[in-house]
């Protein structure tokens, strides 16, 4: 009698069953797509973090100094000037990025030996600088050296170039870690163990591109002349990899004086439970240093993708709250008003001799059933509605708005790098980091993509189960109050 | 002798106290009532016939008194063991018949048999053999809103007695009707009365109906008192 009864209910009384049914079901459809849009985010974050660390980069680990005031300056020598006086000039500099501190070989041994870490990659991270061109006028005018009105080493006016270059010295036998596990190859090859001491390049899509380079081209960098081998793209939907040139670590120790230096170490941990207390060794290894996580990266994003993340985050939480309130309510007060328009009936189930208990049975899977109805709503509501946002895809940008944790991009430094002879407009060419530092300019957009997870359908299908259970207590609590005697009630 | 007296009934009262007034709905009831007996109940409305209908159901508690049913002080009885003498020895009419209307005639009637653990093809058996007694074994997959007033009634009936109570508590069975089925339904009553045995309690406002019955009570304000 149980199943037929209860089948008679649900299928009789179909505008209750709809109605409390759709009501749980609509809301578990909106968590569910919350969740999913909340963790589909937090991959669009990994992504992004990925495509400018490195995928298989757990922990990144890299030093700020601040610059010697007056260090690297381009010297302008008056060898170069001509008859006019002004001073023709083709410079090239290879340094480490100005704010960058450098680590040496022992280091990374004692990071190796670390307990939990697996693999890691040491890049040295340079830039080059040539300054063409010509400085004209006053640069250095030997005749008038006393002359009180003259800016002496002032600016005059000129005709010239600076064009940047960030070049990446990696280790080629480990691409699974650093700036290269996260890129695409687009044509070529990527680098093998054997490049270590070749004259071999890779170059950024989007560097080859303007450059006019292609695989087979060379390139200088420094003193050297390299070969291009490959071609490579970023693996995200970021435009660019973190360098626009990767040469072999040891020619670029080689060619920039600084051998057994490099800038930045890449850490991946043997299992991603143990990334924090690897980062936590680490730090305190090099105190000095800034050992950063994936998670501590994510705080450092900005753009719409952080935006959506902490809308979501906190729209997962409060919306699903108060959804779930709302429909959880509609339940107990559509099964509350059903059990009091049948109060008659379930008097005449007392009077004729029927347990409370039975009742009860009978209002909870009555209840159950219900919300069983309300879940499969849910998921239907929760699948359509994922694949509606993927459908919609909503672009979301990202840029890292602390720039200098990662390949050395300063935030904006001092004004004059102290060129003699040279007077640079207020914020000169150094004043904004992000020439430097590739890993600073890169603003990435991508499609947001949510997937379909399990253990949110899951949840739901409880969630509704539990909105059955509720709403079927509180029924039952209210039948299991009534006397019998209702059933002699005259009034219908 | 005990054996035939069916209800025996002393100083019964019963009151309700409703927004702190109190109303007695029965006073020092005493009566006994034979097995085998159709009677009929009488009196003005708010006099206490339904309120003497629960206490014999054993629906509600008498205030003070008591009343016992076959051996059972039924104001002495938990809830539970209540509930069993409601399933296994009384059987209830309504005015308003009372069916339950997502169920079906034969369902209808089998509701009664669930407490009692009779399994479903004896209990379709049983159920069905009910509905023919009553002559609507033909309407046994109706559901209550396809049946008339009197076949709504004769399947309360047949849910009363398909359970072979002891007694059957009407409550203004006729009430809703029209004469012609009112008189179908107390011919059935009276017969399962005379062919069965059976114990009927009923509660009139028709003169007509309580014609039928061989005794007849009185309940004005509470007080019983006896007419034959
Ligand atoms: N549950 C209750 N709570 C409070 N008062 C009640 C309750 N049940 C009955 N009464 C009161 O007890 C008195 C008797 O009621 P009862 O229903 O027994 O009358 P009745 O004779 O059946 O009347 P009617 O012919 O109108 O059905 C009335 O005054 C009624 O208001
Ligand atoms: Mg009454």
């Amino acid at each position: 009698m149980f199943f037929t009864y209860l089948r008679r209910e649900i299928s009789k009384r179909k505008r209750q069953t709809l109605l409390v049914s759709v009501a749980l079901g609509t809301s578990i459809g909106l968590i569910i797509v919350v969740n999913a849009a909340s963790a589909g985010i937090g991959d669009a974050q990994k992504t992004v973090l990925s495509g400018l660390y490195g995928i298989g980069t757990d922990i990144s680990v890299t030093k700020s100094i601040q610059p010697t005031q007056g260090g690297r300056g381009f010297n302008f020598g008056p060898e170069n000037a001509d008859s006019s006086g002004a001073s023709t000039l083709n410079q090239t500099r290879l340094t480490v990025p100005i704010f960058s501190g450098t680590f040496d070989g022992q280091t990374l041994k004692q990071i190796k030996s670390t307990k939990g870490v697996s693999r890691i990659a040491a890049t040295l991270k340079l830039n080059q600088i040539i300054f063409k061109g010509s400085i004209a006028g006053t640069a250095s005018n030997p005749t008038t050296p006393q002359d009180p009105n003259a800016r002496p080493r002032g600016f005059g006016g000129g005709n010239f170039n600076i064009d940047m270059t960030s070049i990446e010295g990696v280790d080629t036998s480990l691409t699974n870690v650093g700036p290269l596990s996260g890129v695409n190859i687009d044509k070529g090859r990527i680098f093998q163990a054997s490049d270590a001491n070749s004259q071999n390049v890779l170059a950024d899509s989007t560097y080859a591109l303007a450059q006019k380079i292609d695989v087979g081209s060379t390139v200088s960098v420094g003193s050297g002349t390299f070969t291009v081998v490959g071609i490579v793209s970023s693996a995200s939907s970021s435009p660019e990899t973190s360098a626009n040139l990767y040469i072999p670590l040891a020619q670029a120790q080689t060619l920039s004086s600084n051998p057994d230096l490099v800038t930045n170490i890449y850490v991946a941990a043997d299992s991603s439970s143990n990334t924090d207390s690897v980062q936590k060794a680490i730090e305190a290894l090099l105190p000095d240093s800034t050992v950063s996580s994936q998670a501590d990266l994510a705080k450092n994003l900005s753009g719409s993708l952080s935006s959506a993340s902490s809308l979501v985050n906190a729209l997962s939480k409060w919306l699903s709250i108060f959804v779930l309130l709302v429909a959880f309510l509609i339940a107990i007060l559509f099964t509350s008003s059903g059990v009091t328009r049948r109060i008659r009936e379930f008097g005449t189930l007392k009077a004729i001799g029927w347990k409370t208990n039975r009742i009860v049975r009978q209002i909870m899977g009555e209840s159950l059933v219900t919300s069983f109805f309300g879940a499969i709503i849910g998921l239907a509501i929760g699948v359509v509605g994922i694949f509606v946002v993927n459908t919609i895809a909503p672009t979301l940008s990202a840029s890292v708005v602390s720039p200098g944790r990662f390949g050395g991009a300063a935030p904006g430094g001092p004004g004059g790098p102290g060129v003699p002879g040279f007077q640079p407009p207020a914020g000169g060419f150094t004043g904004r980091g992000t020439g430097f530092g590739r890993a600073a300019e890169n603003a990435t957009t991508l499609k947001l993509h949510i997937g379909m997870n399990v253990s949110t359908l899951i949840l739901g299908v409880l969630i509704a189960i539990l909105g059955g259970l509720i709403a079927g207590a509180y029924g039952s609590w209210k039948a299991s109050r009534l006397s019998p005697a209702v059933a002699l009630r005259s009034v219908a | 002798m005990t054996n035939n007296i069916l209800y025996s009934i002393k100083d019964l009262s019963k009151s309700f106290s409703q927004s702190n007034k109190k109303v007695t709905a029965l006073r020092n009831v005493t009566l006994d009532i034979n097995r085998g007996d159709f009677i009929s109940i009488q009196g003005p409305t708010g006099g206490g016939k339904s309120t003497l209908l629960q206490m014999l159901g054993g629906l509600e508690k008498p205030t003070s008194g008591m009343i016992s049913l076959d051996q059972d002080d039924l104001e002495k009885l938990g809830e539970a063991k209540l509930t069993n003498v409601r399933a296994k020895k009384v059987g209830f009419i309504f005015q308003n018949y009372n069916l339950i209307p997502t169920l079906t005639a034969l369902e209808n009637v089998q509701i009664a048999l669930v407490p009692l653990g009779i399994k479903k093809l004896e209990s379709e058996r049983r159920a069905l053999a009910a509905l023919e007694s009553v002559a609507l074994s033909d309407r046994a997959n109706h559901f209550p809103s396809e049946l008339s007033g009197g076949q709504q009634q004769r399947v309360a009936i047949a849910r009363a007695l398909v359970k072979n109570p002891e007694v059957i508590l009407a409550d203004e069975p006729t009430g809703n009707l029209d004469e012609e089925t009112r008189d179908q339904i107390i011919d059935l009553l009276v017969n399962l009365n005379k062919e069965s045995g059976i114990t009927i309690m009923l509660v009139t406002h028709d003169s007509n109906v309580a014609k039928r019955a061989n005794k007849n009570l009185h309940i004005s304000n509470g007080v019983v008192t006896t007419r034959s």
